[in-house]
């Protein structure tokens, strides 16, 4: 194969690539529920109803309860301060993070008014750079904060909003694949994995919101 | 850089012409719920009406603005920077003169009715 037919062979695959994952958008964004397979069975997560949303905030209110309670958990703000003595700036990283954004922004305003492709290209490659490095430092802080209460309640609210809107199809009905939370959690399958995955395609994000 | 799937579906041909046909015909819907969108799905919208404003700008031939752009995300968000950066600098000035000029005419006067 020369090189043309090369190109042209990697440009069709990569266009097949876009359709499928195109088609596979327009397939999760039709409906606020999203189905898929695993292992030739059938399940899906939807988005929950306004009486199981209650019953999820009640949850997540007793969860929080639970964190304050527990003295091996701390706010996000005595992380910070933990780790300042310990000679980590989360809030220097945090203001590191937004000026990584005055930055890019500035690159893009360039961006915008550029016409040649070579400049246009240098302009890309440049704000793809500082996106990454913004994404890392991004990324550093959130794991720093991991064990925070906001952050805990947040992994503990997906999980449970998950647990709940987690079916599996069974004939024509659609069953609760797990009878409780302990089930749910103590199951390590990709049905999990992948209802996970999904979830956050239906449900915003609760993160603030634990108060 | 991977491109953004929805993105890509809410810029396509088929989305738009979807879109406008369901803002103009009430009957046409884009979802099979019509209540209680989910997170993609009001992401889908953003998109969809974003990409129609591109659209009508392209239309109306505005400065640095090509089909090349509309196809390649990172400048489509370069571009609407731009067009926000120079839309609040185009206000600016004009600010205080538009409510002055908006007060002498065609603005909603209240009146007591009279006995």
């Amino acid at each position: 194969m020369d090189n043309q037919k090369k190109v042209l062979a990697k440009e069709a695959l990569q266009a097949l690539a876009e359709i499928e994952s195109t088609t596979n958008m327009e397939n999760l964004v039709k409906d606020n529920k999203i189905e898929f397979v695993v292992a030739d069975k059938t399940y899906r997560i939807r988005k929950p109803s306004f009486v199981e949303r209650q019953n999820i905030d009640t949850i997540r209110r007793k969860e929080y309860l639970r964190l304050m309670a527990d003295e091996s958990y701390f706010f996000r703000k005595t992380w910070i301060e933990k780790y300042l003595k310990k000679g980590i700036d989360i809030n220097a990283m945090e203001s590191k993070v937004k000026a990584f954004q005055g930055e890019i922004e500035a690159v893009l305003l360039r961006l915008a008014v550029a016409v040649e492709p070579k400049d246009v290209e240098l302009l890309k490659k440049e704000i793809y750079s500082l996106r990454d490095a913004q994404f890392s430092l991004s990324m550093e802080t959130t794991d720093l904060l991991a064990h925070s209460i906001e952050n805990q309640l947040l992994v503990f609210t997906n999980s449970y909003t998950t647990f709940v809107v987690l079916e599996q199809k069974v004939g024509e009905d659609w069953n609760k694949l797990f009878e409780s939370y302990s089930d749910f959690m103590a199951s390590d399958s990709k049905v999990i994995e992948q209802a996970f995955m999904y979830i956050n395609y239906l449900v915003y994000n609760h993160i603030g919101e634990g108060k | 850089m991977r491109a953004n799937p929805l993105q890509s579906l809410a810029r396509s041909n088929v989305a738009q012409t979807v879109y406008r046909h369901v803002k103009e015909i009430g009957s046409i819907r884009l979802f099979n719920n019509d209540t209680d969108l989910s997170h993609l799905q009001i992401l889908y919208l953003y998109y969809l009406s974003l990409y129609e404003s591109l659209y009508t700008d392209l239309s109306m031939q505005e400065e640095y603005l090509t089909q090349e752009v509309i196809d390649d995300e990172i400048r489509v968000e370069a571009y609407l920077l731009y067009r926000k950066v120079n839309r609040k600098n185009k206000q600016k000035p004009n600010n205080k003169k538009s409510i002055i000029d908006n007060a002498g005419e065609g603005s909603l006067i209240f009146r007591r009715k009279s006995k």
